[in-house]
């Protein structure tokens, strides 16, 4: 088993203390929140940040470091889904806590973990809590993916993209044309996202699935996909089975 | 024989006396008016040789309208049919005049209108209007003998004495009568249909004047009409002429006025005293003969009225611009009609009275899909305000706080759900209205206030000045303005004031509303958010065109002042 693997889900949230922001511009939902959060999550929150506007709330995500964002989209008569394509593009996981559960399929398309409907109990919210702790998969993966870009979101639809390579706490998003983009997420939290399409081929690389043209093994049992686009990845060697099953 | 005078405008519609005139064209060397031939003589007396050929009546004096015969008199008249006549065998007499009449020719009684008698009571008067049969043998070339035996006891005043005669082909006379007929169906069917417009359409409602105007004027155009056709048809004993004459009179002096009366209410012209003084000077350039132009006095009359409503049409304002169009578009068509052929004006009468009349259908239905419009509008709105109090931000957010409280502060939770159901109560209330008590809006306002702050841990308090109570406004309006602050806006204070006030602009009445504004809110959707939209919908519906709505910041508020004109 590769070593880089094993450590692999250690790297990115489980160790210390969670950090978790909540824009609700509701008082009395906001400490509903709070209060749940708290009793289930107990001493594993470190900071939990509340915020009733947008303007302070994005200030915050920008100048903090957040494991989870719990968003409302419908502040002060706010279309938030043009906030959630900002907060997408962070590191941090999102939940949507709102009352127009007709969008959740939207805003899964936007890469959020959890969609919880107003009213919620303490068990619904325990479930989505449980989804972002497990790093279970959506039932709907993400369509988008976001990128900021000078304070701006970018957003490219997941069909473009070719592979994702960590770099350090970020990953490198190739698209299709050929560009790279950087992204907040590490690639543990991307892959705590992305639909079954794509795989985790190495501690470096998630790939495409149909972005792979062939495989080619090297002595020493050094095994690389050849991608359409022409790019050579390496395959780590506990995932090389799974994925040739995956591909043929 | 004496020219019998109709009175003005009367004489307008004396449909009969032109086309009289037309048959004096077609049969130039036959059609003759007693009056107007130096041959026609007559004599008081009754005696049965008078009526011979042969009889020398050369020394009987002249029937030149200065006779005022007494008891039974006798007029003779010749009249030559020339070698190139062609006359139909089927021609007729037709005889207008006011007396009893026995016709004779070449000393063959042909006909008679009514009995010939010495004293009133001896007569029976005849028709005004009668016409005999002509045999083939009197129409043969040659010189013939007319002879009338008359009586004209009845005449209150002699000089009314007059008769005039004419030969006619019978299917001529048939075309004429049948013409007749047809524009008195018409002009009666254009006042049945205004009637059951105006009983059976609820938009009429309102509009009182305008559908008297118009009903006015088709029905004096319907009774001028009647009268002429009686005339024409000989229904009327000669003894109702003047009767007949006055009431044609009196309709045609209603007919002047109610026709711009009702154009000047249905196209909603100002100052409409000033425009019905200015028929005196319709009155004025039709009384003066237009230089060469051959038009009598009635027709002048109405072309001038004509001109002066396609005057009246051009002052239109301009959401009744369509309507003047078409109206003037009618009288311009009849216009020109009797430019064309002066004759028919009594047609082109009739054809306007019912252009008018589906004028006023068409826009009585215009009306009525105005009206239905509204009534859909109003169930729009209705629908929108309970949705807008149902829509899920409002309900889920008022839900989730219920669940917290619930769990961590019954008390609240039952206080709020208490206050919920009095804004649900007040709400189903008031959404059907087009306008409700302000006392009931007001409350619904500090209900709807009292709950957005448990909600966000507030004190909204609703502060108004000068407002009275008992007044009525279109349901909801200061309740949207209300919550759409609370929308757009975060307020950080413990206690936000709201202020509503009421003032007079001149005739209207001002209400404003101030909001304080919040942090970092997008102030402009204020304005242009569906609540908004809502607000100006109510008001165009209960005060259609009659209001005003501005917002704007100032001074670290929004402030809302909505304009209703009486």
């Amino acid at each position: 088993m590769d070593h880089n693997d094993l450590v692999d889900g250690l790297m990115d949230i489980q160790a210390a203390p969670l950090r978790i922001l909540s824009l609700e511009d509701e008082p009395i939902v906001a400490d509903r929140i709070e209060r749940i959060c708290r009793k289930i999550l107990g001493d594993q929150i470190g900071n939990y940040t509340k915020c009733e506007t947008v303007g302070v709330a994005l200030q915050e995500a920008s100048s903090g470091s957040y494991d989870l964002f719990l968003l409302d989209l419908n502040l002060h008569g706010s279309d938030g889904f043009e906030l959630l394509k900002i907060y997408a593009s962070y590191a941090a996981q999102t939940i949507v806590i709102s009352a127009y559960n007709d969008r959740a399929v939207e805003a899964f398309d936007y890469g959020v973990i959890d969609f919880v409907a107003k009213p919620f109990d303490e068990e619904r919210l325990k479930q989505a809590l449980d989804r972002f702790e497990d790093r279970t998969k959506p039932e709907h993966g993400p369509k988008y993916l976001s990128f900021r870009t000078a304070g701006r979101a970018f957003v490219a639809s997941l069909e473009q993209v070719v592979f994702i390579m960590g770099a350090d706490k970020y990953s490198e998003v190739r698209l299709n044309d050929g560009s790279t983009r950087l992204h907040d997420k590490s690639l543990n939290q991307f892959e705590a996202i992305l639909p079954g399409s794509f795989e985790r081929i190495h501690k470096s690389y998630i790939v495409r699935l149909d972005a792979i043209e062939r495989f080619e093994t090297q002595p020493g049992s050094r095994y690389f996909v050849i991608l359409k686009s022409g790019d050579r990845l390496p395959v780590g060697r506990t995932r090389y089975k799974s994925l040739r099953e995956k591909y043929l | 024989m004496r020219h019998r005078h109709t009175p003005v405008m009367s004489r307008i519609f004396l449909f009969g006396f032109l086309l009289f005139c037309a048959g004096i064209g077609a049969l130039s060397a036959t059609a003759q008016t007693a009056s107007e031939q130096p041959s026609a003589r007559w004599s008081a007396g009754d005696n049965a040789s008078w009526m011979q050929p042969a009889f020398d009546d050369s020394q009987w004096g002249r029937f030149d309208g200065a006779a005022t015969p007494n008891g039974i008199f006798w007029i003779r008249d010749r009249y030559t049919i020339p070698e190139n006549a062609h006359l139909p065998a089927n021609s007729i007499f037709v005889f207008e005049g006011t007396g009893a009449f026995e016709v004779y020719v070449d000393g063959t009684l042909l006909g008679s209108t009514g009995i010939v008698g010495e004293t009133p009571s001896a007569e029976t008067p005849g028709a005004s209007r009668f016409s005999v049969a002509v045999p083939r043998e009197f129409l043969a070339v040659g010189e013939h003998v007319l002879a009338l035996r008359a009586s004209a006891e009845h005449l209150r005043d002699p000089s009314d004495l007059f008769v005039t005669y004419s030969i006619e082909p019978a299917n001529q006379l048939f075309s004429r009568n049948s013409l007749n007929l047809v524009m008195l169906g018409a002009v009666l069917a254009a006042v049945g249909l205004l009637s059951i417009f105006f009983a059976t359409s609820s938009s009429t409602v309102g509009q009182r004047r305008i559908f008297v105007a118009a009903l006015t004027t088709a029905l004096g155009i319907a009774v001028i009409t009647a009268i002429e056709t009686g005339e024409l048809l000989g229904l009327f004993p000669y003894t109702w002429i003047n009767t007949a004459d006055l009431l044609a009179m009196v309709s045609a002096a209603v007919v002047f006025i109610a026709l711009p009366s009702l154009l000047l209410m249905r196209l909603g012209i100002e100052k409409q005293i000033f425009w019905l003084a200015g028929l005196a000077v319709v009155v004025l350039v039709s009384a003066v003969p237009w230089g060469p132009l051959p038009y009598e006095h009635d027709t002048r009359t109405f072309i001038a009225l004509c001109f002066y409503c396609l005057a009246i049409c051009t002052q239109a304002p301009a959401p009744e611009r369509r309507h003047a169009i078409y109206y003037a578009i009618c009288i311009g068509a009849c216009l020109t009609g009797i430019f064309l052929d002066p004759q028919y004006l009594f047609v082109f009468l009739v054809m306007l009275a019912l252009l008018l009349t589906l004028g006023h259908a068409l826009h009585i239905r215009g009306q009525e899909l105005v009206a239905k419009q509204t009534e859909l509008t109003a169930a729009r709105l209705e629908s929108e305000m309970l949705k807008r109090n149902l829509q899920p931000h409002f309900m889920m957010n008022s839900l989730t706080a219920i669940t917290e409280w619930i769990e961590t502060a019954p008390q609240d939770a039952l206080r709020f759900v208490n206050g919920l159901a009095d804004e649900f109560r007040s709400l189903s209330k008031l959404s059907g209205k087009r306008l409700a008590p302000l006392e009931d809006e007001l409350e619904l306002c500090r209900t709807h206030l009292e709950l957005m702050g448990m909600r966000r841990k507030r004190r909204f308090t609703l502060v108004t000045t000068g407002l009275e109570g008992d007044e009525k406004i279109p349901p909801g309006i200061f309740h949207t303005l209300i919550e759409n602050a609370l929308s757009h806006n975060r307020y950080s204070e413990a206690d936000i004031l709201f202020e509503l006030s009421k003032s007079m602009s001149g005739e209207a009445v001002v209400y404003t509303m101030i909001a304080p504004l919040g942090e970092a809110t997008e102030h402009k959707e204020h304005s242009t958010g569906s609540g908004t939209n809502y607000v100006k919908a109510r008001l165009e519906e209960s005060y259609a065109g009659r209001w005003r709505l501005r917002s704007g910041s100032e001074n670290g508020a929004w402030i809302t002042t909505i304009w209703l004109m009486a």
